[in-house]
């Protein structure tokens, strides 16, 4: 049952509570039916999990989504040097905009239709989340961290490092193929 | 208003006008007592007169709110759930609902204060009279440039400082009334009284600081202050030791009295930790010591070491008090904030409290005088000591931790109870093992609040067994913390004022705040040494001026030690305990008032636009956790100060973000002509979370930036932003050509660099406002 529930036992959510990705071929069908997708991404994705950085499959998911990058962790760089539209970009700036129904992106092109977040501090995604909800709720809401996020409209349960590693190499995989 | 200062009951008296019966005659004191400055247009300002310039600066920093909680349970008509565009019962919607909560918190917060400063100015008064003049030390003839700036009253006495409160106290209950449910429902308008609730916070500090320092002593805006001690290693536990804690100096004062007194100076060790030990260090550096800041109660307690804990008002952990019964020490309650259930026994003769606590009839006692506290405190202390050594000596082996660990059950609740999210449960089960090192780890990252204690199904006493295996660090902690010198001399600001305003010196950034760090004290200390080396101004206050001090440089020494106290370039400042946040707000006043001559009194709007535009100034409260800290940082963002918290502060649920990629927001008049001209996004926030210290530090650099820096200035101040940016992020940052203005704004070792980027980007040169955002201050139209 805590797989489902907020890590953080305090963070007690609302009346409506995310929806729950249970298998990375739902997650890329989704996302990849999401439209413009902007990823919020934080300081822990430098975080090492047994084969490479949280940072890589960042990479790889924006690569395969075509989706933007916001960010001020060091992992900037290496999203740069792989060619990424990547902006330094605080995450709750970036989320400020994409409440802006007339923000036309990191590109100029046109609104985000959804947001993934990831490697952010659990409280501080769960924030973001919050008012994403409540003030951009046209927006889709992902969260592909190893915590459960209740305020998203998507969310990973509670995993093991194990299991989180084992979903991130899979959904990959799907977007990739 | 103000008090009545005569009053006359005449039942008869025939006079030639006739027999007058039961006359009743009262006479107010005159308020407004002239001086040289004439007054200015927003004498005591209610809610409603500075709004106008409030809703100017929230329509440049627009309110992101990220609902904490999703629900409303304030009346009897909810819960109501006001999330995804629903309204409560009352008409409330969500965006309305946050910044009512974030309203509540900073009357929590100014209220805070103004109590704090009423009870201190009552006791001041009780004690040195109300005539007591007002000293802020040679060099300050503005002695107290909030209370100027929004009552316009010049404060010569204790007695003037009343009035002030008097005005203070009307605004809070002002601004708490309208959370009552079907009141304001605008939620711009709830904002604006957050901006009006945080600088009457600024007064009400103002005047704590400025009382206690004229009274009692504390350095007077002294560069030098003393070096004090700070840290557990600092302590000699073989002698008796007083514990002081929370934020209401007299009761820490009277304990010290009674030392110097009773010829027992140096025999007991008085020790502190938050802003009380601040100030009792500031009213006498030699007699009393720092532990460390407000996370630090428990991890020191637990040592054993106190015989004594004192506590005042004001962040203090409410259950202290089974922490010290736990150790066998005495405790003393001394604030009516703050009475612990215990029975008061301040009419009672000090030898039966004393009796009492040293034979344990009593463990706990309640003392509103601090005079009494003084001399039970110490006496007890003096008593108990040599019958508590076994605690004191105490030392957690490592085959105890051990024995603890094993009976972790796994259920993971620490983590999950963790507000840091550390990785608790493994660190115990690696000690289970025989490996102490990850458990010593989370040391530095703890911030004492013992959460994964409360969570604990197996009773461990988690925060302990860190402590415990970090213990020869802990109890090494041996530093140096320059006692806190109040104000800014007006002296020196004529020194500074042209420099900052100009650009030259590229800022001054102010560490305030409270100890929730995210990622432990280091970040905070290596931003001040950052900033102190680029030759930036660099101010602290409160739990975030000991952390900084809690570090040392390869030579052994503190940044105190490094860095002079003096109010210019490359300065490491503490200017003292959370009260003296207005020391670092009036500083930007008076350079507008001093330097530039802009008329302080009564003159809030103008001042705040000087500031706004002008006065490059930050500060970074990267531990905020309480409701003072939301109240003091709304005080900032009024008078034109942008904040940034650390990870933490998002849980303040509403940030003030400008938009730098909408060219409009950023116009502002230049007053030499009245045309609107574009200022560039600076500063482009009001109230920033930075999610990691190297954000914040780039963040930093850029919210120094104004309007109207010169171009030697501005030049200055993009290279060390152009400088951190690189360090961090390996290029040049992409919004340079919002921020260059003319050519000779481009550092010139970055020159040919920064041409190709504007190049690219189809940078023309714009002019240099003499910039405002308020029309009447428009010299001449063309």
């Amino acid at each position: 049952m805590w797989r489902t529930e907020p890590w953080l036992k305090a963070e007690v959510p609302g009346t409506k509570k995310a929806r729950v990705l249970e298998k990375p071929g739902l997650a890329a069908s989704m996302l990849r039916r999401a439209g413009r997708v902007l990823m919020i991404v934080g300081h822990r994705v430098s975080e090492a999990l047994s084969s490479r950085p949280v940072s890589d499959y960042v990479a790889d998911i924006a690569e395969a989504l075509n989706a933007h990058i916001a960010t001020t962790s060091l992992a900037y760089r290496s999203f740069r040097e792989r060619g990424l539209t990547v902006a330094w970009l605080s995450p709750i700036e970036a989320a400020h905009r994409v409440t802006d129904p007339d923000w036309m992106g990191l590109d100029g092109k046109g609104c985000y239709k959804a947001v993934v977040v990831m490697g952010l501090p659990y409280y501080m995604s769960w924030l973001i989340f919050s008012g994403l909800k409540n003030f951009a709720m046209n927006v889709r809401t992902v969260s592909l961290d190893r915590f459960y996020q209740p305020h998203a409209s998507w969310s990973l349960r509670n995993l093991t490092t194990e299991e989180w590693e084992k979903f991130l190499d899979e959904l990959v995989e799907k977007l990739k193929a | 208003m103000s008090r009545k200062d005569l009053y006359v009951r005449v039942k008869e008296a025939a006079t030639r006008l006739g027999v007058l019966k039961d006359v009743e005659i009262a006479v107010d004191r005159i308020l407004y007592e002239e001086y040289e400055e004439p007054m200015g247009p927003t004498p005591m300002p209610s809610i409603k007169d500075l709004r106008s310039w409030d809703l100017t600066l929230l329509k440049r920093y627009k309110p992101f709110y990220m609902p904490f909680c999703e629900l409303c349970c304030l009346c009897t008509f909810g819960k109501c759930d006001l999330s995804m565009g629903k309204r409560g019962a009352c008409g409330l919607d969500m965006a309305g609902q946050q910044s009512r909560i974030v309203l509540l918190a900073c009357c929590i917060g100014a209220a805070t204060h103004a109590g704090h400063a009423k009870h201190l100015v009552e006791y001041l008064i009780e004690r040195y009279g109300r005539d007591c003049p007002i000293d802020m030390g040679e060099g300050v003839g503005v002695e107290a440039p909030i209370t100027r700036l929004v009552t316009g009253i010049r404060p010569r006495t204790l007695r003037d400082l009343e009035d002030v409160l008097e005005y203070v106290s009307n605004q809070i209950v002002h601004l708490l009334s309208c959370t009552h449910t079907g009141q304001e429902g605008s939620a711009l308008d709830f904002e604006s009284k957050v901006l009006h609730a945080g600088m009457v916070d600024h007064v009400a500090m103002e005047v704590a600081d400025i009382a206690q320092i004229s009274a009692m002593g504390f350095p007077k805006s002294d560069p030098d202050a003393p070096l004090v001690d700070l840290g557990l290693g600092t302590i000699d536990k073989s002698k008796p030791v007083i514990m002081v804690v929370g934020h209401n100096v007299p009761s820490a004062a009277c304990i010290v009295d009674y030392l110097v007194e009773n010829g027992l100076l140096g025999q007991v060790e008085v020790t502190g930790l938050c802003c009380t030990a601040h100030d009792v260090t500031r009213y006498n550096p030699k007699a009393a010591k720092i532990v460390g800041p407000i996370s630090w109660q428990i991890r020191y307690i637990r040592t054993g070491i106190p015989d004594v804990v004192v506590v005042d008002e004001q962040c203090v952990r409410t259950n202290l008090i089974e922490e010290a019964e736990k150790i066998g020490a005495a405790f003393i309650a001394t604030s009516e904030k703050n009475c612990q259930g215990l029975r008061d026994r301040t009419d009672d003769p000090v030898d039966d409290i004393v009796r009492d606590l040293i034979e344990g009839v009593e463990k706990a006692v309640l003392i509103f005088e601090p005079e009494k506290v003084g001399e039970v405190a110490v006496r007890v202390a003096m008593a108990l000591a040599p019958k508590r050594r076994s605690y004191k000596e105490s030392k957690a082996s490592r085959e105890r931790i051990i024995e603890y660990a094993k009976q972790c059950r796994r259920c993971m609740n620490c983590v999950r109870a963790c507000p840091n999210n550390l990785p608790v449960m493994d660190a115990v089960n690696a000690a289970a093992k025989g490996d102490l090192k990850p458990l010593a780890e989370l040391y530095e990252h703890c911030i004492g609040c013992l959460r994964c204690e409360s969570a604990c199904i197996a009773d461990l006493p988690i925060h302990s067994l860190i402590v415990w295996a970090a213990d020869e660090r802990f109890r090494d902690e041996a530093f140096k913390v320059r006692s806190g010198r109040g104000a800014i001399k007006d002296t020196e600001i004529r020194a500074v004022g042209g420099p900052i305003v100009f650009g030259e010196i590229p800022g001054v950034v102010a560490f305030v705040g409270c100890a929730n760090y995210a990622y432990g004290g280091r970040d905070i200390y290596e931003m001040a040494e950052e900033f102190a080396k680029r030759r930036y101004i660099v101010v602290a206050s409160g739990c975030a001026a000991m952390t900084i001090g809690m570090y040392r440089d390869e030579e052994g020494k503190t940044l105190y030690e490094r860095f002079p106290g003096a109010f210019d370039a490359g300065a490491v400042i503490n200017v003292g305990s959370c009260v003296s946040n207005p020391h670092i707000s009036g500083a930007a006043v008076k350079i507008a008032n001093i330097f530039a001559r802009r008329p302080l009194r009564a003159n809030y709007e103008e001042i705040a636009d000087y500031v706004l535009n002008r006065v490059g100034a930050v500060g970074v409260a990267w531990g905020a956790m309480s409701q003072k800290a939301a109240s003091i940082a709304s005080g900032f963002w009024r008078l034109g100060v942008p904040v940034i918290v650390g990870p933490h502060g998002s849980k303040y649920r509403r940030a003030l973000l400008g938009r730098k990629d909408r060219e409009e927001d950023w116009y502002v008049y230049d007053a030499r002509t009245g045309k609107r001209v574009y200022g560039g996004p600076a500063p482009e926030h009001l109230f920033y979370m930075a999610e990691n210290k190297e954000e914040a530090m780039v963040m930093i650099a850029k919210l120094c930036m104004r309007p109207s820096d010169t171009t030697k200035g501005r030049a200055i101040k993009l290279s060390h932003y152009i400088d951190l940016y690189r360090r961090y992020y390996g290029e040049l940052p992409d919004d340079i050509h919002l921020f260059v203005r003319t050519l000779a704004d481009i550092p010139i070792t970055m020159k040919e660099e920064i041409l190709a980027y504007l190049k690219e980007k189809g940078w023309k040169e714009r002019p240099i406002p003499d910039p405002t955002l308020l029309p009447r201050l428009i010299r001449r139209r063309v």
